[in-house]
């Protein structure tokens, strides 16, 4: 069943470490563009959910505990 | 002979390589030692200190050049994907060390190492791939020559998969200054460097272009559930704090120009004034509102203090304050386009911005006493992009300006305005309105340094406003500022995780009774300083606001309350000056150029200039130093390093 579960991020936890992106595999996590100019609070988020293998490593890599794998 | 671990955060092997014979081994470095010695910096000094004699020169068989992490790198801690590169350094023929962010360390770590140690020359240029423990060294002939980022994207062709992505690596390179071994090139790894000292000639030297690693090795984090639970205050904590969830991510570094302008700490015209007309013009605000696409980090940190800018179309990295500084208001410049070009070119060629800016602002002044006649004066920057070229290449003049400011005065004069200390050049900070900063310049361990010398400016002005022209209490507050800096650098983190330390009233209310009063105390606290370094076992807890004790017990499990953490930045600073003494320093290395020290900035204002005399004697007091400013035995048996040489 784990293929099928994808990472959901808290965006309120997120602090946009960028560890999730580095540890995907299968380059599926991003971090956001800037909403606007200036804006400094950029996190991390599924870019390319079709691509995700639900593998976890990112939920492993998160320090802060904001990714939980769940199905979408 | 592998040398495993008790404690968390280690990956229990240190890999030595000699490119001469292409011999790679294990180097011993037992927990007695990561107990004592950390990592990071201060893990490179003990090897250094356990290996040298102080007969070695930069470029000789006989140096090191080591890479080394420390215990939280890729813990997760915050900023912490950081590496250290430490060697005796071509300028100032001393140890140098320099930090340096990206991601190279997260991934040493990956493959399964706390740090590497090469040494000897490889007969053709060659590059390392480490891959968990396998090391594999490669021709590097078609990468010769390349720039840093055409550098690390060959380097990623050649570690494509067959599913046509790159596998995961952090990596390291230099570019055409370090192959010509320009005395202050730089390593580069992504965008980040390792800029100060000359570790790239090092590397030069040794015909070894790149180092890349990976792997899928695990950090193992002695209490996970704690360090999880701590990190996510931490990480609150950070994005609340004015310093590091406001200025600077909003503004990065150069957010400081303003402030330094007020504070007439802004080296202009080659340190000759402390504040310049157009300041404005080469801020961080107009940098921020004009150029910054968006705020970048290091991996693992949430400050994200680099910016990335977009210049004649091609987004690249911006410039930090002290390049801004440097290129700017140092060379009399206000043109802010310019600047960004130039700090991209200087990172493609593989030469310290600060340095380098330092070393042209030395011939400009020369040129301008008609003392070494060179064309190049202040204002006029035209031709600067092939001013760099020239150095990167050693060609024409740029020969000459490739070997610093020290070597070039000492052949034209000039020493007074040479502003270098021990061969390295001063970063942007003018002194004498920052006498404690000034005072940290002529001591630090690697020359011209405001970090390694305590950056007490964040107490001068910059984050707190204590006095900045008195003597009082700055030799202590400065031993405790870089005892602090060389801990924060050993367990791998980012000095800028340090800035949170300051209590957020005091630096939202700078004009606060209690500012003020701790503005005013500050100074007179020096004999506190001194009794948490004498007894370090009375600061047996944790500072509600340093949140690196508590991460360092968490990840390692290895007790460390804040003395204990002081005492063992105290131990790697004196570390690596008992190392330099072998090398021939003392107070007499311990010098600024004498414009810092006999020319007023302010003429009207006696006291605008650094009274080092009076400085020094309180810091070596405080040390615990002899009058030539040299670690007493005592002290040395104190702070175990004497016991545990091998020599």
């Amino acid at each position: 069943m784990k293929e099928k579960m994808q990472p959901q991020i808290d965006e309120k936890t997120c602090a946009g470490c960028s560890l999730c992106v580095e540890n995907c595999p299968m380059e599926c996590l991003k971090i956001r563009e800037p909403a606007f100019h200036g804006d400094i609070d950029t996190i991390a988020y599924l870019a390319e959910p079709e691509d995700c293998i639900g593998c976890g490593l990112c939920e492993k890599a998160c320090p802060i505990a904001a990714i939980t794998l769940r199905k979408p | 002979m592998h040398m495993p671990t008790e404690y968390g955060g280690y990956m229990g092997r240190v890999l030595q390589i000699n490119l001469s014979s292409r011999e790679c081994k294990e180097y011993p470095f037992s927990d007695e030692e990561r107990e004592l010695f950390i990592g990071g910096k201060t893990m490179a000094a003990k090897i250094l200190y356990d290996n040298l004699n102080g007969t070695e020169k930069a470029f000789s068989e006989e140096n090191l050049l080591i890479i080394s992490t420390g215990p939280l790198t890729g813990s997760g801690a915050p900023s912490s994907s950081r590496f250290n590169i430490s060697t005796i350094s071509p300028l100032t023929g001393y140890i140098t060390s320099s930090n340096c962010g990206g991601n190279f360390g997260y991934y040493l770590k990956k493959a399964g190492l706390d740090a590497l140690v090469l040494r000897g020359k490889s007969k053709t240029p060659v590059w390392i791939e480490i891959q968990n423990d396998k090391v594999e060294i490669h021709d590097a002939e078609e990468l010769w020559g390349l720039r840093t980022s055409e550098t690390q994207q060959a380097l990623d062709e050649k570690l494509r998969l067959k599913n046509g992505r790159v596998r995961k690596n952090g990596k390291i390179c230099i570019g055409p200054a370090g192959e010509h071994q320009v005395l202050y090139s730089c390593i580069v790894s992504n965008e980040r460097v390792a800029g100060r000292g000359g570790a790239g000639a090092v590397m030069g030297w040794m015909n070894l272009k790149a180092v890349c690693a990976g792997g899928n090795r695990e950090v193992k984090v002695a209490d996970k559930e704690r360090m999880v639970k701590h990190t996510q205050k931490w990480f609150r904590y950070l994005k609340k704090h004015p310093l590091t969830g406001n200025q600077l991510p909003r503004l990065g570094t150069p957010g400081l120009v303003s402030p330094m302008q007020m504070r007439q700490m802004l080296a202009t015209k080659n340190y000759k004034h402390g504040t310049y007309d157009d300041f404005e013009k080469i801020s961080g605000e107009v940098l921020a509102e004009k150029y910054n696409i968006v705020n970048k980090g290091c991996l693992s940190c949430p400050i994200k203090c680099a910016r990335t800018v977009e210049i004649d179309g091609q987004k690249v990295k911006g410039p930090e304050l002290e390049t801004l500084v440097l290129l700017g208001s140092g060379f009399l410049n206000n043109d802010l386009e310019a600047i960004l070009r130039w700090n991209h070119e200087l990172d493609e060629l593989g030469l310290d911005t600060i340095s380098c800016a330092n070393t042209i602002a030395y011939a400009m002044e020369a040129n301008e006493k008609g003392i070494w006649k060179n064309g190049l004066s202040f204002s006029q920057v035209d031709g600067m992009p092939e001013l760099f070229q020239k150095i990167a290449f050693r060609e024409g003049i740029g020969d000459e300006l490739a070997q610093g400011s020290k070597r070039l005065s000492e052949k034209y004069g000039g020493k007074e305005f040479a502003n270098h200390v021990k061969g390295m050049e001063l970063a942007a900070y003018e002194p004498r309105k920052a006498v404690g900063l000034g005072l940290g310049y002529a001591v630090s361990n690697r020359g011209g340094c405001h970090l390694n010398g305590g950056y007490l400016t964040i107490l001068e002005g910059l984050g707190l406003a204590i006095d900045q022209t008195t003597y009082h209490g700055k030799g202590d507050l400065t031993m405790l500022f870089q005892d602090l800096m060389e801990m924060i650098s050993a367990t791998g983190q980012c000095l800028f995780t340090s800035y949170a330390f300051f209590p957020s009233p005091l630096l939202n209310h700078p004009n606060a009774w209690y500012t003020r009063a701790v503005n005013k105390v500050l100074p007179y606290c020096g004999c506190v300083v001194r009794i948490i370094n004498k007894f370090p076992e009375i600061a047996f807890f944790h500072l509600p606001v340093f949140h690196h004790t508590k991460a360092f017990e968490y990840v390692t499990g290895m007790k460390m309350p804040f003395g204990k953490y002081v005492r063992c930045g105290e131990r790697g600073y004196n570390l690596e000056r008992e190392l330099n003494r072998r090398f021939g320093v003392d107070s007499k290395k311990d010098v600024l150029p004498k414009r810092l020290v006999k020319e007023l900035q302010d003429p009207k204002n006696p006291s605008s200039k650094v009274p080092l005399r009076k400085l020094k004697k309180v810091y070596y007091h405080a040390r615990g130093w002899d009058r030539r400013g040299l670690p007493t035995e005592r002290l040395l048996r104190r702070l175990k390093i004497k016991e545990t040489a091998q020599d």
